[in-house]
């Protein structure tokens, strides 16, 4: 979801007016004569910047760097501005909206409700929210260790991560250890829901076109070609009206936690999601997945270092496409019902080795089988990549961040390996966060 | 973990009613020891951060989700001590009885009179400043014995079945303090106005229990590491201002400290922010126990 300037700068005015508000405060005096305030809405601005150099052009790096909010050029990018608005609004829901600057455009992050009050260890989340698919695509940008987002969550789940309009209910089941069900309706046509309905949504300047690989020999088959819109794989995109309740997006997730011993901790999740795809009126998309994330500290840190986290998430996408047949120039071209299927996985430790300082190494890898229209050795969104990327970390305080990355990327649809460099600052002001597990 | 279990399971098995114990969440172990104080077997206890845990750091881990959305009692040391995971845990427990504003939710600093509570504006260049005033007032003797006042109005008005075992427990508790505190009293009394350094902002309420002072710290601003001309700096205040012990945390690299001792001759303390967080300073009143006669032998030999 995205706004013109006009709208950015009324948005802007607006959220000055309450950072305003809220740094004014509200104050009261208690009986017995200590001053209390009222807490209204808590507000916060992160800033996450990056610059970069890369053996690669800059139209190849924004092939490789899918995430909405990744560093993507040789130079300088402003990865993400982000204005956060969270409180509680009565006994019975607290309520969070975030917002999201680039240099082009402002988005709503997410803008959602969430109950406080229901019985029997129910939680129910309604508004525009990430989708609880796994570890990446519900956290923000910022609270992720490495500057960019993994492959396979911008290929299945969308460079913004996949988010839309909905509900879900989140059930912390009455188990001798954590385990919680999340289930989930959301509509699918948001422009995120790359993988349904959506038509995705570039920030910046546009991807390079995929035609600038497609093989012309092709030429007839091809969607591009025929200058009708594409989705996965090349296929010819449908337009598809939502209107019956197999239309609506599905998820599903479960996840359970033990502690190991009094120094680690594991959480292990499975993620579903089921939803129409755009390639025909028949078309429907399968995305599963699941995650391992390990945590250690030992009893006797300082500021919380050293510690040591293992995360790691696989997902895999059936995208079912229904035959259709398309009439062109003269003729009516026929495409096949068939399954493309992609897979990937990251697997990602980082090791707080001193106060302050973090290190890691992220390993990731992606590929597909060879449906589709498009071949998918020439298509960035679906040829086989590995990608290696060591990462250290320095926090001067909570509220700041410095990083260095190096990514080494290995891509089917380039010539070259590429090798890249990111340098990327963080900062945090207003509400002190609380850290999420 | 074995500990954490069988509660876990304890929990599980023991059905919700009126007669059985009250579920307590703690955030550390000093509120955690005054509970068992007044609680005693009335109560199932359990404490989130581990005596050698820096409490201002702590993860959100789903099982103290868990916990809390069992609990009927969640106690924080408040004035944001707990500010950067508590209220994930608050959020994900959904469970009225531990939100705000309910008898279940005890935040400890209401009784006390916190110190150190910035009189002008505030900015994070400061440091880690906390804008309602220093939260380890648990230290001060007099804090305790208000917190355990708390603890014990609270828990009648949850089991008032069992209001006359939080007042019985309560008064034992009160008589042992007072004993303790004349001899903590006479302890020190020959070390009064003595001058003392410590590493991070912890000991302002135990000094004003004490009649001690604290000239300074390690670290320049709060939550932020000493430079060397801060060490540099804090080498003159020792001699300018007659210091004569550094007190030193658990959780604090003691390599400033000692570092500082080298150069000016003056005594390391380590005293115990938590109870069970030194050998020997188990419990509440065993806490300040340790940190009395370990600071009081350190002045004695210093004078």
């Amino acid at each position: 979801m995205h706004f013109n300037l006009h709208f950015v700068r009324r948005s802007l005015a607006a959220a000055a007016a309450i950072l305003i508000a809220d740094s004014a405060g509200t104050h009261a005096q208690q009986a017995d004569g200590r001053p209390s305030s009222i807490n209204l809405i808590d507000t916060s601005v992160n800033v996450l910047i990056a610059a970069g150099g890369s053996s690669a052009e800059n139209h190849e790096l924004q092939e490789l760097q899918g995430g909405g909010h990744d560093p993507n050029r040789n130079g300088f990018t402003l990865q993400g501005v982000e204005l956060s608005f969270s409180g509680v609004v009565d006994p019975y829901f607290t309520a969070e909206a975030h917002i999201v600057f680039t240099e082009e455009d402002v988005e709503l992050e997410e803008a959602f409700v969430t109950s406080t009050a229901l019985p029997h260890g129910l939680e129910l989340k309604a508004g525009y929210y990430l989708t609880e698919f796994g570890r990446i695509n519900p956290s923000h940008p910022h609270t992720w260790h490495w500057l960019d987002q993994p492959i396979i969550a911008s290929r299945l789940l969308g460079g913004d991560g996949l988010r839309s309009a909905g509900a879900r209910v989140a059930w912390l089941m009455p188990t001798p250890w954590f385990s919680q069900i999340y289930v989930g309706i959301q509509n699918a046509d948001n422009e995120s829901a790359i993988s349904f309905l959506g038509e995705g949504h570039h920030h910046g300047e546009e991807h390079a076109d995929h035609d600038h690989h497609a093989t012309h020999e092709e030429e007839d088959d091809h969607a591009h070609a025929m200058d009708i819109e594409s989705t996965v794989a090349g296929r010819p995109r449908i337009d598809r009206d939502p209107r019956n309740l197999d239309e609506f997006l599905y998820s599903a997730r479960w996840e359970n936690s033990f502690d190991l011993s009094e120094q680690s901790t594991m959480l292990f999740g499975l993620s579903a999601l089921y939803g129409p795809n755009a390639s025909s009126d028949d078309g429907e998309t399968f995305i599963y997945g699941a995650d391992l994330t390990l945590k250690w500290r030992p009893a006797d840190h300082r500021r919380g270092y050293p510690f040591i986290v293992w995360q790691s998430e696989i997902m895999s996408r059936d995208y079912k496409a229904g035959a259709v047949s398309i009439p062109h120039d003269d003729h009516v071209h026929d495409f096949p019902g068939e399954t493309i299927r992609d897979w990937g996985f990251y697997s990602q430790l980082v090791w707080g080795f001193a106060p302050r300082w973090e290190t890691g190494l992220r390993v990731e890898y992606a590929t597909g089988n060879d449906a589709g229209v498009e071949e998918r050795d020439h298509d960035p969104l679906r040829a086989d990549r590995l990608r290696i990327s060591p990462m250290i970390a320095f926090r001067p305080s909570e509220f700041s961040r410095v990083r260095l990355q190096y990514n080494y990327d290995d891509a089917d649809f380039l010539d070259d390996k590429v090798h890249t460099v990111w340098a990327g600052l963080e900062v945090l002001f207003g509400k002190h966060p609380a850290h999420k597990f | 973990m074995n500990a954490f279990l069988s509660i876990v399971f304890s929990l599980a098995i023991v059905a919700s009613s009126s007669a059985s114990p009250l579920r307590v969440v703690a955030t550390t172990p000093d509120l955690g020891s005054l509970a068992r104080e007044i609680g005693g077997d009335d109560i199932d206890l359990t404490v989130l951060a581990r005596p050698g845990d820096d409490p201002h750091f702590l993860d959100a881990k789903p099982s103290f989700i868990r916990l809390m959305s069992r609990a009927d009692v969640y106690i924080e040391t408040g004035l944001d001590l707990e500010v950067g995971w508590a209220p994930l845990l608050l959020q994900g427990a959904r469970n009225a009885r531990v939100m705000p504003g309910n008898p279940g939710h005890i935040d400890a600093s209401t009784v006390i009179d916190p110190m150190e509570v910035p009189t002008g504006p505030v900015d994070r260049s400061m440091g880690d400043v906390h804008p309602t005033g220093n939260p380890h007032y648990l230290l001060d003797p007099r804090a305790g014995r208000a917190v355990a006042g708390l603890l014990r109005d609270r828990f009648s008005a949850l089991r008032p079945d069992r209001a006359q075992a939080f007042r019985e427990r309560f008064a034992d508790f009160s008589r042992r303090l007072d004993e303790a505190e004349a001899r903590w009293d006479a302890r020190l009394a020959p070390h009064r106005g003595a001058k003392l350094l410590g590493d991070h902002n912890l000991w302002v309420y135990f000094a004003d229990r004490f009649g001690l002072e604290m000239a300074g710290y390690l670290e320049p601003k709060p939550g932020v590491p000493p430079t060397t001309r801060h060490l540099q700096h804090i080498i003159e205040l020792i001699s300018r201002e007659r210091v004569r012990a550094i007190i030193v945390s658990p959780y604090f690299d003691q390599r400033h400290a000692d570092f500082v001792a080298r150069n000016t001759g003056v005594r390391i303390v380590p005293l115990a922010h938590q109870p069970g967080s030194r050998p020997s300073s188990d419990g509440y009143i065993g806490m300040i126990d340790h940190n009395v006669e370990a600071l009081a032998s350190a002045l004695d030999g210093a004078k």
